[in-house]
């Protein structure tokens, strides 16, 4: 199985097996225990800064009313004025004044 | 006495005692492996609790295909080497260094001038020559003569064949002969 000897692989076994290692730390299971706790922590408040955030800037980017309800009623009513035609009378209109004034003023030289 | 795989299963399950009961079954394992990696008490501590706390954390991505106790080897071999790793770059150093609560329970310079024991020799020179293997050979070598794993098991944990394990087995237990040459009448 192996590429050594059996009873070689025992000594060396029993060899290291002397190799002093440093007794286990007290309390390691409590240790562990505030380190799983506290990653949790660490887990829901980073969960809430995310979720506060975007809400933070769903409530910023949300398109605000520039004015009242009532008053965009009323702009409604006011889009036939604002793209009616200006009120300046027509060239038609113009004309037949003029000729009228012209008419007038050769009634006047005559008199 | 529950088995590994069920206390996994209720660790998935969210079950705290679990891992309680997992951290009591496994803590001497855990810290030995840990140990063995970094060379370093206090980085030992550091990467067992992490390495419990990974357990925890992933304890869902266990989904039978090995027996617990190799999943969670696998689990703390990567932790502690990520550890080993971790401690390279600078910026870590400084932050564990600011951080007293990682006691290091090394011995200190007189424990070292009383250990003059035959027994006590052997071991930190032992201990020595396992440091002076590379990081790889170390484990294989702790995994196979310290906690007797079989070659088929530690092929699992560090994720290699079996051909290439027994080489490695091989190459690192040559390597230990020449660093240990003064102790051949033991080894």
């Amino acid at each position: 199985m192996t590429p050594f000897e059996h009873s070689d692989d025992e000594r060396l076994s029993a060899f290291i097996r002397q190799a002093s290692i440093p007794p286990v730390p007290d309390d390691l299971a409590g240790r562990v225990r505030r380190r799983v706790r506290s990653r949790r922590r660490r887990a829901v408040l980073g969960a809430a800064y995310v979720a506060a955030g975007f809400v933070g800037m769903a409530l910023w980017s949300w398109p605000r009313p520039s004015h009242p309800a009532e008053s965009a009623t009323v702009q409604l009513a006011e889009v036939r004025e604002l793209f009616a035609a200006p009120p300046v009378a027509s060239l038609e209109i113009l004309t037949r004044q003029q000729d009228a004034y012209l008419e007038l003023l050769k009634q006047l030289q005559k008199e | 006495l529950e088995a590994d795989e069920d206390l996994l299963k209720r660790c998935q399950a969210g079950d705290a005692e679990a891992l309680t009961q997992l951290v009591r079954r496994y803590e001497d394992r855990v810290f030995r492996l840990a140990c063995r990696v970094t060379g370093d008490a206090a980085l030992a501590e550091e990467a067992a609790v992490e390495a419990f706390a990974r357990i925890w954390a992933k304890a869902r991505q266990w989904r039978g295909q090995s027996r617990a106790g190799t999943w969670i080897y696998q689990v703390v071999l990567r932790t502690a080497l990520d550890t080993q790793r971790g401690q390279r770059r600078w910026w870590q150093r400084w932050g564990r260094s600011i951080r007293p609560d990682v006691p290091d329970v090394r011995p200190g310079p007189e424990e070292t001038s009383i250990a003059t024991t035959d027994q006590e020799r052997r071991s930190r020179l032992l201990a020595e020559a396992l440091r002076q293997l590379p990081e790889a050979d170390r484990v294989v070598v702790h995994l196979y003569y310290f906690e007797r794993l079989g070659l088929a098991e530690i092929a699992d944990v560090m994720g290699v064949s079996r051909d290439a394990l027994k080489m490695r087995l091989a190459r690192a237990r040559d390597r230990l002969r020449g660093l240990l040459k003064g102790f051949n009448d033991s080894v």
